[in-house]
């Protein structure tokens, strides 16, 4: 498995139209909102200053019309005194000559002395009002001696007042747009691009593979730089969390593949197990020995009991006692196995949460051959192969506890005759020869259910099983005494004739003790050698 | 010298005429009994231009008493009146009064004319003229 860089969802901006690209872009958006603004602020100025420019330009205008009039007052003042047409007249055109005046009427009394121009009737703009000045007589104040009246050109005024606000407002809009140029620039260059440059290479990095992001130059000690080095550290540390992350995934899947061999390789059968007793998983080991698939498969269930054979329900109890106590429960099951016989396996069920179990199997068929070898060996006489005193013991014990009715047990004790002379002057091997050829002609005579043992140094024991009558015993009892009778080969060459005499103790009660039928037995044989030897006796009841 | 000497005898003259007024003088034959103070003002300074209907008034300054006069009837100084008339004189319409030198001659001119108007001294008034308005100081 490879570490991938963290997966991010597809560039949203990629692709699309150009106008989603705008409003995605932070530059463009910041731009756009400026000018947008900016203009809207330079343009509401600009109309508001034309307005109010043109009034007050408007104004202006009246008053040097006012102030031309007070200009010539004095000689309008004269000339009306005088009632001079001609005075009065020059100073009328003179008056006109400005051109924002459209008509100048001079009167003396109700007397006009001069009127020039003429009033304009213009009706689209506002008719400014007609502006009277009272003349006084020159050598009385208090005298009025006549008007000075002159109309404005209203439409001239109109047109000097709204050309001269139009270039204020094409000043002030100049202004705005360079203003809002240079914010824009500077907002640009100094906030957003660093910003946008900060999300590019934040976007297009690779997380874990060690990069970072370029501070972007003279934002070293402001928020920008603040805000690299954050997003640095925070880089810096999920490289480390991803690396620790792989690490420790590494090392997991180290342990795993360990476990994995062990479980794999182990030399016993681990498996785990539900509370119905149907498999779930298994190593190797485990399939080979109980001849399972390699792996489980979800369409078969494979029930633990029916494995192992368990008709008697001893694997239902030792799976009750590991779920019910909540401690291992251990047993040994013997399961057929090839034509070798059986095989012997240790279970093992550990109990786990969830109400199922983990199952450790062994292989105990050695342990158990040996174990069984052992006691065989502690029930046999190591020279002849025979029982010994405690192997026939046990199981004289067993066969008369089994002893079915109508069936009867015949115990024989043969002791060898003249065995110690043999002994004595053919030595310890040769003695040991006789023994086994002697051990060897007693299991030749007895079937393979019977018992043949050795008690003593040349006293051997016979058991009978399942005998119908005590007839049967008389004739084995006779059959021994002729075969032991014969010729013994003792090696090099020599040969020894002993014989036998054979004390026989006859039974079909299970309750008779086998001490007590022994001794019977040994009785009977003391009697046949007393008798004379080589010959049996059947003791007294039997 | 005679400069000073003159310029000495009119400030004399000017004040003997103080004492005595100014008389505002006509022809006898004009019909004109009397004159009001404004009607004179505006006859000598142009504003009324006929003394009597059809014909234009003969205004005449008696040049020594000039400043006197006019202090006396429109509390102006030579210089105002003098700009004044320079206002209209280009116009070429109303025409400032004629100016004499003398008393003497003043009342000659007249006695000459029905519709001549001057001003001398009061205490010069003679049988020639009719003085109709008497200015004081």
């Amino acid at each position: 498995m490879r570490t991938d860089p963290l997966t991010r969802p597809q560039d949203a901006s990629a692709g699309m139209a150009p106008s989603r690209r705008l409003g995605a872009s932070v530059v463009w958006r910041t731009t756009l909102l400026i000018l947008f603004f900016a203009g809207l602020v330079g343009i509401l100025v600009a109309l508001a200053s034309t307005v109010m420019v043109a009034r007050e330009e408007r104004q202006r205008m009246q008053q040097s019309l006012v102030e031309l009039m007070e200009t010539v007052e004095r000689t309008a003042s004269v000339a009306a005194f005088a009632r001079d047409e001609q005075l009065a007249y020059e100073v009328a055109r003179g008056l006109l000559r400005n051109g924002t005046v459209s008509r100048v009427v001079i009167r003396e009394g109700d007397n006009e002395l001069a009127a020039v121009g003429e009033a304009s009737v213009d009706t689209r703009t506002v008719t400014l009002p007609v502006l009277t000045l009272a003349l006084a007589s020159p050598f009385d104040p208090s005298e009025r001696v006549g008007d000075l009246q002159l109309w404005p050109a209203s439409e001239r005024i109109d047109h000097d007042a709204g050309a001269y606000s139009g270039y204020i407002a094409i000043i002030l809009l100049v202004q705005v747009v360079v203003v809002v140029l240079a914010v824009a620039w500077v907002v640009l260059n100094v906030v957003t691009r660093p910003v946008k440059k900060l999300s590019d290479d934040l976007h297009q990095l690779k997380v874990g593979s060690g990069e970072l992001i370029v501070l972007p130059p003279g934002h070293r000690n402001d928020e920008i730089g603040r805000l690299t080095e954050d997003i640095n550290s925070l880089i810096g540390r999920t490289g480390d969390l991803l690396a620790a992350e792989r690490d420790m995934r590494a090392q997991r899947e180290e342990s795993e593949r360990k476990f994995r061999l062990l479980f794999e390789s182990a030399q016993t059968g681990i498996f785990t197990l539900d509370g119905e007793g149907v498999l779930h998983d298994w190593n190797p080991w485990f399939s080979r020995m109980l001849g399972l698939p390699a792996h489980g498969d979800a369409a078969r269930r494979y029930a633990l009991g029916a494995l192992l054979g368990d008709d008697t329900s001893r694997l239902d109890a030792l799976m009750v006692r590991a779920l019910s106590d909540q401690r291992p429960a251990a047993a040994d099951f013997e399961i057929p196995h090839g034509t070798a016989g059986s095989l012997w396996l240790h279970l093992v069920l550990n109990p786990m949460p969830g109400n199922l179990m983990q199952g450790i199997v062994n292989d105990v068929t050695e342990q158990k051959r040996a174990e069984a070898s052992a006691i065989a060996m502690a029930e046999r006489d190591p020279l002849t192969g025979l029982l010994n005193r405690r192997g026939i013991e046990h199981r004289l014990g067993d066969a008369l506890a089994t002893l079915r009715p109508d069936t009867g047990l015949a115990l024989m004790v043969v002791d060898l005759d003249g065995f110690k002379q043999v002994n004595d002057t053919m030595g310890h091997d040769a003695g040991d020869r006789v023994l086994v050829a002697a051990a060897r002609h007693l299991e030749a005579v007895v079937r393979r259910t019977d018992l043949v043992a050795r008690i003593g140094g040349d006293e051997f024991v016979v058991v009978l099983c399942a005998l119908e009558s005590a007839d049967t015993a008389r004739f084995i009892a006779s059959k021994i005494v002729s075969t032991l009778a014969r010729p013994v080969d003792c090696g090099d060459g020599q040969s020894a004739t002993i014989g036998a005499s054979v004390g026989v103790a006859y039974t079909a009660t299970p309750a008779d003790a086998a001490d007590k039928l022994m001794r019977r037995a040994d009785d009977a044989m003391y009697e046949a050698k007393r008798a004379g030897k080589s010959q049996f006796r059947f003791a007294a009841g039997s | 010298m005679s400069r000073l000497l003159l310029a000495l005898w009119l400030a004399l003259y000017g004040a003997a005429a103080a004492a005595h007024g100014i008389a505002v003088i006509v022809n006898p034959d004009s019909g004109i009994d009397s004159i009001s103070r404004e009607e004179v003002s505006h006859l000598f300074l142009g504003r009324i231009k006929h003394l009597l209907p059809g014909t234009p008034a003969v205004v005449i300054d008696t040049l020594p008493l000039r400043q006197a006069f006019y202090q006396a009837l429109v509390r102006r100084g030579l210089p105002e009146i003098d700009a004044y008339w320079a206002r209209l004189r280009f116009s070429g319409r109303t025409q400032p009064p004629m100016q004499i030198e003398s008393a003497e001659m003043v009342i000659e001119r007249v006695a000459r004319d029905r519709n001549a108007i001057g001003y001398i001294d009061g205490a010069l008034v003679d049988s020639r003229v009719r003085p109709v308005l008497r200015l004081e100081d």
